[in-house]
């Protein structure tokens, strides 16, 4: 009964991490659209939806607005500042929220006629449901009576019928100073100078340790650390479980940068692409939330310009002083890399049987599959070779259809890629992964379909792709899946494109990505001196001496870049690709072996098109189940 | 024609005397037809008209819903040519473009494909959705196509192709099933990468299709295919509610009395199946279609 328990558990767990993560992409897509920049990266609130749906949906579109109009980040420094200088943010973030929406709304309304029905909602149902909230205190009495207000247009009470007006004052404003200047009278008069001492709520809120000035220069530099925003994240690192927080940072010495690249190059071998290539291909793909990255396209250690190692030949018994890829062939990389082949190569020798007959059961499905596709189509038309057996119909009945026509499918249509995560996580099964992607690659080559297989991981800076087969490789080749072993972290979203793109070469009509993954885009982001470490130990990006021009892409390219590649962001990042991809007209199958807690994860990066495969010894059945579904469809 | 009138005069010249030089054979006039609605955008506009007068033919590449078939159709109308459409797809192959056996009076007779009846008519080849074609249909059109301008039918004629014969290419890279050009048949036309839609096109092309409506309410309508647009653009949707027949379809039964956004929810929100890609389409349909609004909002 407790097991029963725990898995139901598990399972609400799931979909409401699903669900928290389906309202979050939807409330950003709203800020994204009403803004027009796809840049915006806003904090958004997915507890607010749950409980009040239409005011969560209007904040997400007032915001987006502001961005769209007006100058946010602006209005968020000076909200920071004035934190930081002692104003309360519980009064001073309502009244900033009331004067955003005075200024953008009518100018919001004029462009999408949608948006008064929208905010006439939200605010009824803040009304309705957030009465707690609006009566404790006398600034919510005040937002309630801004909301009443430009509900009916009634008078409110007259202490505050004055803010109200001065707050709807600005719906013209076309600065975001003027907007700031609002929210400063407003607050100075109402909170500093009128009720801050009489009003109800004060109490409470200095008891939980609000408004105290003396705190101020005791806290200093540190205190920055803690504001709160309405436009950037800064605040919200601690509120969201540290998601946006430090997780996954790690600081690096510049020195130590510039080895990175050696590292990767001994570690997973020399790059198959000249140096122009190399460069032309990273200025195409290492864009956005992937700038400043580098991609590493590597045949592996054992591989390379050089002389290769035949499959079974004891490295002892070569002659080898260095290997193709330019690495000692005494080195203790290259011994490893030796070894986990044999390892690989000893488990698939014990398991030799079975997965030859898996192979040729694979490839029989897939040839059987293109044997339908091939056969010539034959049917009945009114012109075409000439149908002597239906002559007679000629003047006798109206049968016009006297010919056939022949149609015969092109067969050489389909390329298919095989992307596997490499990284650590499959440390402990990857003699497995290496067997059911080499069946796989022995079946579509035995059915002549082209093809590559690619396994990704990431270092540093570096996503290495590494390369065991290219399409137009003979069977031989698929031997080198051997080589195949877990490492370091994993940029799924950067590996989907750079395979992509691969695939978009391609000449054949149909395109199919497989992706085996764990569900769990996780990579270690490396700051270089960019970022600086604060008191606290936690590392933030160095302040610029020059104030950065506002909405400047180049700025916003570089932090999504530094923005840790991890949970939530990450698996946005790679469903973003995953459905772009997808409109170029790949067909991508997400393939997913991982801990059934990253299910949601997995379900959003990939939609309807993943299957869960509890052990990976399923992979090569539900890669050839899913492969002949599309030769038989197409 | 509005958009005629805008496009320069030495070009407007030599259509005119394209025009009085080659007239249309009787056979083909029925296929010389008014495009159900003007090609808005004068500079591709002035592109195509003069690779068209240079004897070029003209590929238009673009994405969905950049008005690739209008502006052929337009073409065919501005240069008075008889149209011939051809749409590929998997069934397409070099018999049915050239024409093949057929029984005509009781007698086997060649019956003649849009290519040749192109070729014999003057006429412009609009080839639709080419880079679906398959290799025997695309060798067709090579020598089509190049400077041979001829078609060689097995089993009859070799013909010349009439001098005011033109081929108008459309592709749309990304939809399933499409592949690239081969190097060989793109060299043989003049590339047009067609711009997307302003929002001033489109609530032109909405008033064309669907006259009568007021012009803020169109606004709105094409401030919503464009946000779809850019969303797809983004990879946060699929192309599939990205859909101008469906706004056009929307915007008929609007006309017809149905509620606005029950009209969209039919013709753009339920094109995507995946209920969370609904979701974000239906969150933008709400700040541009209020709920409140009838048909009588939109139309006059």
């Amino acid at each position: 009964m407790k097991e029963e328990g725990k898995v139901k558990e598990s399972r609400d767990g799931q979909i409401r991490e699903f669900n928290r993560q389906a309202v979050a992409r939807r409330l950003r897509n709203l800020i994204w659209t009403v803004s027009g920049d796809y840049g915006l990266d806003l904090p958004v609130d997915t507890a607010a939806f749950r409980a009040l749906p239409c005011t969560a949906l209007y904040d997400a579109v007032r915001r987006g607005a502001f961005c769209h109009f007006f100058d946010g980040p602006a209005l968020d420094r000076y909200l920071r500042k004035k934190v930081l200088n002692g104003a309360e943010p519980t009064v001073l973030y309502p009244i900033a929220l009331m004067c955003v929406d005075s200024a953008v709304w009518k100018k919001l309304s004029g462009e999408r006629n949608g948006v008064p029905e929208v905010r006439e909602d939200a605010f009824k149902e803040t009304l309705e449901k957030d009465q707690m909230r609006l009566t404790h205190t006398n600034w919510g009495e005040l937002e309630a009576s801004y909301l009443r207000f430009c509900l009916t247009g009634e008078s409110q009470a007259d202490w505050a019928q004055g803010y109200v007006d001065q707050i709807c004052s600005i719906r013209d404003a076309e600065t975001t100073g003027q907007v700031i200047d609002c929210v400063d009278q407003v607050y100075e008069q109402a909170y500093e100078k009128g009720f801050a001492d009489w009003f109800k709520g004060l109490e409470q809120m200095t008891e939980a340790g609000g408004r105290n000035d003396d705190k101020e220069s005791e806290q200093g530099g540190e205190e920055e650390e803690q504001t709160v925003g309405l436009f950037s994240w800064e605040s919200q690192e601690d509120e969201e479980d540290g998601q946006k927080g430090d997780q996954g940072l790690v600081v690096l010495e510049d020195e130590a940068m510039a080895k990175i690249r050696d590292y990767v190059e001994n570690t997973y071998g020399k790059s198959y692409l000249e140096p122009v290539e190399q460069r032309r291909v990273e200025s195409r793909l290492c864009r956005g939330t992937h700038s400043e990255r580098h991609l590493h396209f590597t045949e592996g250690l054992l591989h390379g310009e050089g002389k290769e190692i035949p499959v079974g030949e004891d490295i002892r018994d070569s002659d080898l002083t260095e290997t193709g890829a330019g690495v000692p062939a005494d080195s203790f990389k290259y011994q490893f890399a030796w070894q986990v082949r044999e390892e690989n190569l000893r488990v698939y020798k014990e398991h030799e049987l079975v997965t030859r007959q898996n192979i040729r059961s694979l490839a029989e499905v897939l040839l059987r599959g293109l044997f339908v596709r091939q056969e010539p189509e034959t049917f009945a038309s009114e012109y075409g070779t000439i149908c002597v057996n239906k002559l007679w119909n000629l003047g006798r009945t109206r049968n016009r259809k006297l010919f056939t026509r022949k149609y015969i499918q092109e067969t050489d249509q389909f390329a298919v890629e095989v992307l596997i995560d490499s990284s650590g996580s499959q440390q402990t099964r990857q003699s497995r992964v290496a067997l059911q992607a080499y069946t796989i690659s022995e079946a579509l080559s035995l059915a002549g379909i082209a093809h590559q297989v690619m396994g990704f991981c990431t270092f540093g800076d570096f996503t290495i792709l590494r390369r065991f087969r290219d399409y137009d490789d003979g069977p031989e080749a698929n031997e080198r899946i051997f080589e195949f072993y877990g490492s370091a972290n994993n940029r799924d979203g950067l590996a989907v494109r750079a395979a992509a793109d691969s695939l978009l070469k391609r000449p054949e009509e149909h395109k199919i990505l497989i992706v085996l993954s764990d569900g769990t885009p996780n990579d270690v982001v490396v700051a270089k001196s960019k970022f600086v470490k604060t008191k606290n130990g936690r590392i933030r990006p160095e302040r610029k001496k020059a104030e950065p021009k506002p909405g400047s892409n180049t700025d916003r390219d570089e932090d999504k870049s530094r923005e840790p590649y991890c949970a939530e962001f990450a698996v946005r990042d790679t469903a973003g690709e995953v459905y772009s991809q997808r409109n170029q007209g790949i067909a991508i199958l997400g393939i997913f072996a991982g801990e059934e807690e990253a299910l949601p994860a997995e379900r959003e990066i990939f939609g309807n098109e993943f299957v869960y495969i509890r052990d990976i010894a399923e992979f090569s059945k539900v890669v050839g189940r899913y492969l002949k579904e599309r030769i038989m469809e197409q | 024609m509005e958009i005629y009138e805008t496009m320069n005069e030495t070009l407007k010249k030599r259509l005119e005397s394209f025009k009085a030089d080659y007239s249309v054979d009787g056979a083909a006039a029925a296929r010389v037809t008014r495009p159900t609605m003007p090609f808005y955008g004068t500079e591709t506009l002035e592109m195509a008209v003069s690779a068209l007068l240079d004897g070029e033919n003209l590929l238009l590449c673009g994405d969905k819903a950049t008005g690739k078939n209008i502006l052929a159709e337009n073409l065919a109308w501005m240069f008075g040519r008889p149209v011939y459409n051809m749409s590929f797809h998997v069934n397409t192959d070099s018999s049915t473009l050239i024409g093949t056996d057929t029984f005509i009076n009781n007698e086997v007779k060649l019956r003649r494909g849009p290519v040749y009846q192109c070729a014999v008519y003057g006429g412009f080849g609009i080839l639709d959705e080419i880079n679906m074609a398959k290799s025997d249909a695309v060798s067709v059109l090579h020598a089509t196509l190049d400077y041979r301008r001829m078609i060689d039918v097995p089993g009859y004629d070799r013909i010349d192709l009439h001098p005011a014969a033109r081929f108008i290419g459309t592709m749309n890279y990304g939809y399933a099933g499409t592949k690239e050009l081969n190097e060989a048949l793109v060299s043989r036309f003049m590339v047009i990468k067609m711009p997307t839609l302003s929002q001033d096109h489109l609530t032109k092309i909405f008033n064309s299709a669907v006259p009568g409506a007021k012009l803020a309410s169109l606004e709105q309508f094409a401030g919503l295919f464009l946000d779809l647009q850019a969303k797809a653009k983004n990879g946060e949707i699929s192309t599939k509610p990205v859909d101008l027949r469906g706004m056009i379809g929307s915007l008929k039964l609007i006309k017809g009395g149905l509620n606005p956004r029950s009209a969209v929810t039919m013709g753009v929100t339920n094109k995507c199946f995946d209920n969370f890609e609904q979701g974000i389409v239906e969150d933008i349909v709400m700040t541009r279609i209020p709920k409140a609004w009838g048909s009588g909002d939109v139309f006059e």
